[in-house]
């Protein structure tokens, strides 16, 4: 009796230690690289919260496009190259804040093959919205810690308004690249990593040029200076380990941020 | 007839009379009684307790304890018997709850809690999900079996072992992953040679790849290879179980109420 009024303390105990983001989706990875989407939250009770996350969806399979494609182009030197697969997530997954992504929920996230996670889309009644994006790989690589970064936009409050706000998010294409290219130096594949790691580290750094002349979100604009750096690095890493020459098309022509 | 007539008749000579062996048969029994007579004083424990007739009292009452020790060791192991399976009854709708991929964290949590309350019942469930390779279930395992390992290491020990033994594709990699962190975790003293022979047999990822039912990435085999060192250093450099209580779990003799020591 003793004995399991112990076990029931301790178990009562460690419950309130941590807690755990709901699950997002059954479908197991396979080997290609996840995108998870998690649901929209609106301000507003009567909006369909699917056909929101229909279209979202939608929006970030178009921003992808340009890297699937890219990837479809590697399979002829790569002939096993992953794919970038979107997923969107149970409407119970609804990361509120970046302290949700807990060591635990990252490290499983990037186990299962999982690179980004757009989350956190917020949308009040009069249509402005917050948007975060977890870069898991990018985390698991140190390259912050943790590379997970929320920006505000005017996203507008019915469904075809965010799919059009979001069918060219260059903040998306530019994280997805980045993490990819990540996902990649982890798995050996110096070659391809390098290369991806500088297109994404050239879209960072023009997302950085805009909203640095915007001078709206100076937080935003170091916390996304320091990714930025830290991907160069990589990409140096990734090309010595591939063995490549110092030359000049080896150099990644970023943009120049002060 | 014509009748003899009677004539005494003498006969001259010596009777000798000589003493018969059975006269010396009896001289002989006659010494050796009073030969007995003389030895009574020197009777040792067992004779007197034989003479007394004490040993059937003494044998009757061993009989009557180990009879008793037996019936109890009996009626506890039945009555241990139907209280796990009054458990598992119990514990049916918990597991059956858990095992919904989707299940919501907050559900799960309780449920988690709950099944992990049964105590060494539950070990083999959350066994279970750790082999189920969901982010559900391997968080459902490592939550329930460091909350069961807290109160019996040792018992969630040998389950871990058998793990990270296994090399029949049973598993996934992600599986080993999370064993090795409980294995840690728990200080799992008695799994240190699984672990040792788990980090020689996959020195490659083809090596690895051969006996896990999911395939291993590089870097999947790069982060599980550093975490097996990390696991085998922490074991090497934790505090080990003290000998008498090494000496009383060889011996079983660890009470059941009693909470267990990592090891």
């Amino acid at each position: 009796m003793i004995k399991y009024a112990f076990t029931g303390l301790l178990a009562l105990f460690a419950t309130s230690v941590a807690t755990a983001l709901n699950p997002c989706t059954t479908q197991t990875d396979s080997g290609n690289y996840m995108i998870y989407v998690d649901p929209v939250t609106l301000s507003s009770a009567a909006a369909n919260q699917g056909v929101f996350l229909d279209r979202l969806r939608f929006a970030v399979e178009t921003n992808v496009q340009e890297l699937r494609q890219k990837l479809v182009e590697d399979r002829s030197r790569v002939p096993a190259m992953p794919q970038v697969v979107v997923i969107t997530c149970a409407s119970q997954r609804k990361p509120q804040q970046r302290t949700d992504f807990t060591k635990t929920e990252l490290k499983t996230l990037d186990q299962f093959g999982v690179v980004l996670e757009l989350w956190g889309l917020v949308l009040d009644t009069s249509g402005n919205g917050q948007v975060g994006y977890a870069l898991v790989s990018a985390t698991s690589q140190k390259l912050a810690n943790p590379a997970i970064y929320t920006v505000n936009r005017v996203l507008g409050s019915n469904p075809e308004s965010v799919q059009k706000a979001f069918s060219k998010d260059p903040v998306l294409v530019a994280y997805a690249t980045i993490a990819v290219g990540t996902r990649m130096f982890q798995n050996s594949d110096f070659s391809s990593a390098s290369s991806y790691l500088c297109t994404g580290a050239v879209k960072l750094s023009k997302v950085v040029a805009g909203v640095q002349k915007a001078n709206t979100d100076l937080i935003f604009v170091t916390e996304q200076k320091t990714l930025l750096s830290a991907t160069l690095d990589l990409r140096n890493k990734a090309l010595q380990a591939a063995g490549t020459p110092p030359s000049p098309q080896s150099t990644c022509p970023v943009e120049k941020t002060q | 007839m014509a009748e003899v007539p009677r004539r005494p008749l003498e006969i001259k000579g010596t009777l000798e009379i000589q003493p018969t062996d059975i006269a010396d048969r009896l001289k002989k029994i006659e010494e050796k009684l009073e030969a007995a007579k003389g030895r009574a004083g020197d009777k040792d424990f067992w004779d007197k307790l034989q003479a007394s007739g004490a040993t059937g009292i003494v044998s009757s009452i061993i009989l009557a304890l180990v009879g008793f020790m037996l019936t109890g060791a009996i009626s506890n192991s039945v009555q241990q018997r139907q209280m796990e399976l009054a458990s598992v009854e119990k514990m049916q709708s918990l597991i059956s709850a858990l095992s919904d991929p989707m299940i919501p964290e907050k559900d799960e949590d309780v449920d988690t809690t709950t099944l992990a309350a049964f105590g060494k019942p539950a070990v083999p469930a959350f066994t279970t999900f750790l082999g189920k390779d969901t982010p559900t279930s391997l968080r459902i395992a490592d939550k329930g079996l460091h909350m069961v390992g807290s109160a019996h290491p040792s018992w969630v020990c040998v389950h871990l072992t058998s793990i990270v033994r296994n090399r029949s594709g049973l598993y996934s990699w992600r599986t080993f992953s999370h064993t090795l962190d409980l294995v840690g975790d728990i200080n799992c003293q008695s799994s240190q040679a699984a672990v040792q022979d788990f980090k020689d047999s996959t020195a490659t990822i083809d090596k690895l790849n051969a006996f896990v039912n999911t395939r291993a990435t590089q870097k999947d085999f790069d982060d599980l290879r550093a975490q097996t060192e990390s696991i085998l250093e922490r074991l090497n450099h934790a505090p080990k179980v003290s000998w008498w209580r090494g000496l009383k779990r060889f011996f079983h003799i660890i009470s059941d109420d009693e909470v267990e020591e990592a090891g």
